[in-house]
């Protein structure tokens, strides 16, 4: 029995419309309890050369923010628990801050994840989603100090994403005792811990000190392998198996 | 020093770069005002970049113009020929005072590159330059440059494959390693505190201007023109006039037309506002929010966004932003050459491009300061390529053969 949800990470139209399909599929069957949906950006500061790659060719073949509504339908159709949307700040900026809360909520978006709007340079984003049914999800960083961690603490956020390690995404985390110290510190909220999670030694390690454990470029990894949806399936399939149990 | 411009400026980035800013701006505080800091800067100001840099009358040119009296700032006379090693050197250094054995640089043309690789052999820093691939194959003269003085080029496969790109992909790296490196940011722009630390190097060029149009003329001068990429050298040139009465004029690049991809003109309604690489500006963009590709003769201005204090200061009307096209520049290119024995850079002839322009409306007793950011020799495959393409192809050619035969 797996005492940790998993949230799988994609973005959205990777790595074509009817692979995504596929990839978010894969996912549900294996168990895979959320679904975390990447609009793609042209320039994604804190992602890895996997999403950043897939964001690339997502956008190459023709994405526009205004699909990002089908994806979550679709995700919505599938069943999953909880469906977030992560971007990059200009996204959102462009599409006018307080429309895209608005929207977003209105699609049953359980989670807004946008990590260029730090705790104090965010153009209200934090204060303005807390009006509506949705959770804005603040990064948190092993490197936070004392005063940081406070600041995060007075915006009162429900759920935290919490990036494992010094870096980008990609590369594999060892999970440790300063792990467990870091997470320790968040244990007022509900965690959702990634970056470099591809196994599930690291769920278990995992396990009953956060809530969920984020998959992201081991998972588009998979889905880069191939754009035939049925290939996808199988690519995508047999990663997540490399991490459920 | 200030964060926001008006509505622009701000540090947007990952909580994971939150720390390595904030050890910036407390190393700015400390270090910049101390005596040793400024006695060594000031030493390798006069003996290794040579400054100050001269203001030279142009007799010739304000003559055939019939308006204002030109001068020009020859910042191509520094070190490695261009204003980008004020700002690279004073990086370096202030890195070496924090204790950081590593620098890494973005770059786009290679100036900078080659500036922030210059100033590493300097000061015995070990340097990584990152640059995409499109402008390292078509810039292989500064890529070979940085190499000979013992930098590491990495090329950027992200993206478009230029300038903007080679910033993002020194922004991950400077998250992973910031510990032991200090990323040497090439313009006046980026998360706060970039913006203020590039201009507070590069505030020498207007510093000492001013010192020598007052000497020459015994006033200061109407009109200063600057071009405008990222903008260090024009916010450097402009600064120390702010509060005076001294028209300022911006100069983008206004590439062969106005449609997306075909200019780099992000004021005057070309640019929307944006959050992008770390700070909120004017960016050349999609309905979306995606970079919009742009296009410059001049590698150095071939960049999406505009610093933030200057997007702000175009909004107030304090600098006024005008533009220069690829055919203009390349006119003016040679006019300088010509007339005043000056070869300058592409970037910096888009200035010249708008003073030729402007020059002959003003009467004569106007005084209008050009500031020349760097000279020409850089740009020698561009521009021989561009006015004698036959001949330059059958060089170039003659020199393959050669080196093929060579190899056998
Ligand atoms: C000679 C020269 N002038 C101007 C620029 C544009 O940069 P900025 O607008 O930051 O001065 C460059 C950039 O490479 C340059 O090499």
């Amino acid at each position: 029995m797996r005492r940790i949800k998993i949230m799988a990470h994609l973005v959205a139209g990777f790595p074509s419309p009817e692979g995504w399909k596929a990839a978010a599929a894969a996912l549900r069957n294996a168990g895979v309890e959320i679904l975390e949906i990447q609009i793609p950006f042209s320039d994604p500061t804190a992602d890895g050369p996997d999403i950043t790659a897939a964001s690339e060719a997502s956008l190459r073949q023709g994405f526009r923010v205004r699909d990002i509504f089908s994806c979550i339908a679709f995700g919505r159709e599938l069943g999953f628990e909880e469906i977030h949307v992560m971007t990059y700040a200009n996204i959102v900026h462009r599409y006018g801050m307080e429309q895209y809360i608005r929207d977003m909520a209105d699609s049953k978006v359980t989670g807004l994840i946008v990590p260029d709007y730090p705790i104090e340079d965010d153009h209200g984003f934090y204060r303005t989603a807390a009006g509506y049914p949705l959770a804005a999800m603040p990064v948190a960083v092993p490197t936070m100090n004392s005063t940081r961690l406070r600041m995060l603490a007075d915006l009162k956020p429900v759920c935290v994403y919490a990036a494992l390690r010094q870096g980008v995404t990609g590369r594999k985390t060892e999970i440790d005792g300063e792990t467990f110290g870091f997470l320790e510190k968040l244990s007022e909220m509900r965690v959702y811990a990634g970056f470099g999670i591809s196994h599930r030694d690291q769920l278990k390690a995992l396990e009953s000190r956060a809530y969920a454990a984020v998959i992201g470029s081991h998972i588009t990894r998979a889905a880069s392998r191939s754009s035939s949806p049925e290939e996808v399936y199988r690519e995508v399939d047999a990663a997540i198996h490399q991490c459920v149990y | 020093m200030g964060k926001y411009f008006g509505p622009y400026g701000g540090q947007f980035v990952g909580e994971v770069l939150k720390g390595a800013l904030a050890e910036l701006e407390e190393a700015m505080q400390n270090i910049l005002p101390s005596a040793a800091f400024q006695d060594s800067f000031r030493r390798l100001q006069e003996t290794y970049i040579g400054r100050p840099t001269p203001l030279c009358r142009a007799d010739n040119l304000s003559e055939d113009l019939g308006g204002a009296q030109v001068y020009f700032k020859l910042e191509g006379q520094a070190q490695t020929g261009a204003h980008k090693i004020n700002n690279a050197l004073g990086q370096v250094l202030l890195a070496k005072c924090m204790g950081k054995t590593r620098v890494i640089a973005e770059t786009g043309a290679g100036q900078h590159g080659v500036a922030t690789a210059a100033a590493a052999a300097r000061l015995g820093l070990s340097c990584d330059i990152f640059m995409g691939t499109v402008d390292i194959r078509r810039q292989q003269p500064n890529v070979f440059l940085m190499k000979q003085y013992g930098a590491a080029v990495h090329p950027v496969e992200d993206g478009s494959r230029t300038l903007k790109d080679a910033v993002n992909a020194a922004l991950k790296n400077w998250v992973e390693e910031s510990s032991t490196t200090h990323y040497v940011l090439g313009s006046a722009l980026g998360p706060y505190p970039y913006p203020d630390l590039v201009k507070h190097f590069q505030q020498v060029i207007g510093r000492e201007t001013r010192q020598q149009v007052l000497h020459d003329a015994g006033r200061l001068p109407d009109m200063l023109v600057a071009c405008c990429g990222g903008g260090s050298n024009a916010i450097g040139f402009f600064s120390p006039f702010l509060d005076d009465p001294v028209a300022l004029i911006a100069v983008e690049a206004g590439g062969y037309g106005n449609r997306p991809g075909e200019h780099a003109v992000r004021m005057e309604g070309g640019g929307m506002p944006g959050i992008i690489e770390g700070y909120h500006s004017l960016f050349l963009q999609t309905e979306d929010g995606q970079t919009s590709a742009t296009h410059s003769i001049s590698a150095g201005l071939d960049y999406p966004g505009i610093g933030p204090e200057l997007a702000y200061l175009g909004s107030t009307g304090r600098i006024t932003f005008t533009r220069a096209g690829d055919r203009e520049v390349l006119d003016a290119y040679g006019i300088l050459a010509r007339r005043e024995g000056l070869i300058c850079a592409l970037e910096s002839a888009h200035a010249v491009a708008a003073a030729l322009k402007i020059a002959p409306t003003l009467g004569r007793e106007a005084l209008m300061v050009v500031n020349l950011s760097g000279r020409g020799d850089k740009d020698l495959f561009i521009t021989a390529g561009e006015l004698y393409r036959d001949a330059w192809r059958e060089f170039l050619q003659q020199e393959a053969g050669r080196l093929a035969d060579e190899t056998h």
